[in-house]
């Protein structure tokens, strides 16, 4: 049967895996200097001796299907807008960014009226960009547009 | 102990002087604002923000960064406790229980609370730093790679041990998140790690590396520049702070004139040829 403890050591244990295969392409170094793969490859060997651990010993944990999935939906739209901001920053633009991510967090997850919600994301997308590039004089992003 | 005593009301007579105040109160705010912008933390914001104290004396300067990174500290928790998106790392915690309030209607209590507990904290903290900085500066010296790495462990078995419930996981996570870590470049080397290419993630033909150097101000009279060149190779040929930074595999080195020149332009030249290589893909 598939439970949560089952689950999550097993994707620990992949996990290790993975980046065990990948470190192959990195100098591991000697015992005395140790090189960029040291430290990845003996976090990935721990992690796997726990993730086969904790997964040997999940029997008796919760089953996956009775887990109710309510804040997944919110974790993943944060980690989504947080990763849309890294790549966009730079490519669209300080004022464009931070007004798409702001508006879509205070329209999709706050669940605001579009008026206020377009509202806060202007004043603080173009105010902020007004104090810190203008006033404070700190360079950001403008992106192809110029914004 | 006097001395500590000593310092802290020569370090409250220069932050009380006049107009020195405000500053602290403007970079508490700026930090409050850069805190409540998810994704940008205390380090971040100090860094976006050190143009703006460009134009300030030392002092000022100095006082308004401190005011910003506290600033940042508390603002993160805002978001945590009205939106449940915490500002910066430190305030996670802070979606759990501030939230909560929030949804109850007691925001403005949980709010209260953040602050207080973040001055509190920050004050004793202060203190703390005050008292056992100088001991500790002396005992760090004596710190090297084993030492590090017992100290890692002994913090993931703290963590783990006080995070109760199953060790295993609490490890697991542990090592989840320090695998995490592992991506962009590894600071004893300068290799960059599980990269791919993302350019946010920093790109093998941009990397810098640290070095440190004591310029003088253009006109400095020479009895000065040579009083500091003989007390700067004495510190870096001194053999106890040479053993200390041996351990931590770091090469000292005393450069100066055409010689130091010499590796500034070529560290320069090495440097801007990566950039333009950025640029290049960049633009593709």
């Amino acid at each position: 049967m598939l439970t949560v403890d089952r689950v999550g050591g097993g994707a620990l244990a992949l996990l290790a895996v993975v980046v065990l295969w990948e470190s192959r392409a990195l100098p591991l170094g000697v015992w005395r200097n140790p090189g960029p793969a040291a430290m990845p490859v003996a976090l990935a060997l721990g992690a796997l001796v726990l993730g086969v651990l904790i997964a040997l010993g999940g029997g008796r944990s919760e089953p996956l299907a009775a887990v109710g999935w309510g804040e997944a939906r919110h974790a993943l739209v944060i980690l989504g807008a947080c990763a849309f901001a890294a790549l966009a920053l730079e490519r669209l633009g300080y004022r464009l960014t931070m007004f798409l991510l702001l508006a879509f967090l205070v329209r999709a997850v706050e669940r605001r009226s579009l008026p206020a919600a377009a509202a806060f994301a202007v004043g603080l997308a173009w105010g902020s960009f007004h104090l810190f590039n203008t006033l404070l004089r700190v360079p950001l992003p403008r992106g192809p547009w110029g914004l | 102990m006097l001395e500590t005593l000593h310092n802290l009301s020569l370090g409250f007579g220069v932050a009380l002087g006049p107009g020195v105040l405000l500053y602290a109160f403007a970079g508490c705010v700026i930090g409050t604002l850069v805190g409540e912008l998810p994704g940008v933390g205390p380090l971040a914001g100090i860094s976006l923000l050190l143009p703006a104290t460009f134009g300030l004396d030392a002092t000022r300067a100095v006082v308004m960064l401190a005011g910003i990174y506290y600033g940042a500290m508390y603002g993160g928790s805002t978001t945590s406790i009205l939106m449940r998106i915490p500002g910066e790392a430190a305030s996670v915690m802070t979606c759990i229980d501030g939230y909560a309030m929030a949804r109850k209607g007691r925001a403005g209590a949980a709010l209260a609370i953040a602050a207080t507990g973040s001055f509190v904290a920050g004050t004793a903290s202060v203190v703390a730093l005050m008292l056992l900085a100088p001991p500790l500066a002396d005992f760090a010296l004596r710190f090297g790679p084993p030492e590090y790495t017992a100290l890692l462990l002994l913090g993931l078995l703290v963590l783990a041990y006080m995070s109760g419930g199953s060790m295993l996981k609490s490890l697991g996570m542990a090592a989840l998140g320090l695998l995490l870590g592992m991506v962009g470049i590894d600071q004893m080397s300068g290799y960059f790690r599980f990269a791919y290419g993302v350019v946010e993630l920093g790109y093998p033909d941009a990397e810098s590396y640290i070095w440190a150097g004591l310029f003088a101000p253009r006109g400095t009279p020479e009895p000065v520049l040579a009083r500091l060149r003989d007390t700067l190779r004495l510190a870096v040929e001194d053999a106890e702070f040479k053993q200390a930074m041996g351990k931590l595999e770091t090469p000292v080195a005393f450069k100066q004139g055409e010689e130091f020149q010499r590796f500034f332009d070529a560290d320069a030249k090495r440097l801007a040829a990566g950039v333009r290589k950025v640029g290049k893909i960049e633009q593709k």
